[in-house]
């Protein structure tokens, strides 16, 4: 099996690295709709329009999931929704 | 546009670590090329595409291991580890499509042996979920696509529902027999079929000797797509 080796900032990696496990944990645990969303936008760094239309969704339809998308992984991790 | 929040940048550095991790084979953008001609694809929009894209697939490979290493940690699963469920053989005679599953925000008709498999994270151009027959692993290899059958058996069929690698509205496009497909390679394939449906790419990988029954379920699960926002 094949572990994944994070990239390391010099100062403090495993910290890092520990958030970043403590995050796809989080996003493991949400619906595929919510991950579909969450890592074209953030994964693959597409715009909102762009995530619409990979998922051939209107736009507004996009803002929404990724809105609750973002509530959701929050709540997952017991962070405080800002908006 | 999204405001910034400070999740965001901390989860689009979870994510792109990832994928950095696994880097792709030197073949793989060409391999991922769409499979089906779009009327609206230009070369600016193939270029513009180019680098996500990329960056995209890198998710199929990282996110393959990171199941694995996330289904480890968060205990038993239905598949009890990495390892391949013993096979099941795939019945295509099981034509009438009785059971209504809903994915990704889209909702289709399907046979009562078919199942379906939801990959960790959407990528573009990727799948957003896999409709099987076949017993389905919940590793993946390290290299190449990773889907989640390793060979159809007699009458397998693997539907793969994938983001569009061409970002347009698109067209519904019939089903459409194709050489080869990047999700079907080694699979054990007899024949490939192609479609596009609620602007999502439908590919489907069908092994014999029923090829006929398994594309006529095909055709009717293309038929029954409905969007369900």
């Amino acid at each position: 099996m094949q572990l994944l080796e994070f990239d390391q900032p010099e100062s403090d990696p495993a910290p890092a690295a520990d958030q970043h496990l403590t995050l796809l944990a989080a996003l493991s645990r949400l619906s595929a709709d919510d991950r579909a969303v969450l890592s074209l936008r953030f994964g693959s760094d597409l715009e909102v329009p762009d995530v619409a239309a990979a998922l051939a969704i209107p736009l507004g339809t996009a803002k929404a999931r990724l809105h609750r998308a973002l509530g959701r992984l929050r709540a997952q991790l017991g962070e405080d929704d800002h908006d | 546009m999204t405001k910034e929040q400070p999740l965001e940048p901390r989860l689009r550095s979870a994510l792109q670590a990832a994928a950095r991790a696994h880097p792709l084979p030197a073949d793989f953008a060409s391999s991922m090329a769409p499979t089906l001609p779009d009327r609206r694809r230009t070369p600016d929009a193939v270029l513009r595409f180019i680098l996500p894209s990329l960056a995209a697939a890198a998710f199929v490979l990282a996110v393959a291991a990171l199941a694995v290493v996330l289904s480890l940690n968060q205990g038993p699963t239905s598949g009890g580890g990495p390892h391949p469920t013993p096979s099941d053989s795939g019945s295509a005679s099981a034509t009438v499509l009785g059971v209504v599953s809903t994915s990704s925000g889209v909702s289709f008709n399907h046979p009562a042996d078919w199942h379906v498999v939801q990959p960790l994270i959407a990528v573009r151009p990727g799948p957003l979920f896999f409709v099987s027959n076949a017993s389905t692993q919940s590793n993946c290899p390290s290299q190449g696509v990773c889907v989640p059958v390793g060979q159809l058996p007699a009458n397998g069929v693997l539907l793969i529902v994938s983001t569009s690698a061409v970002l347009s509205p698109g067209h519904d496009a019939p089903a459409v027999q194709i050489a080869q497909s990047p999700y079907c390679a080694g699979l054990g394939a007899d024949r490939i079929l192609a479609a596009r449906r609620l602007g999502l790419s439908i590919t489907g990988c069908f092994r014999g000797p029923d090829l006929a029954t398994s594309e006529s379920a095909f055709r009717a699960f293309l038929e029954s797509m409905r969007r369900v926002d």
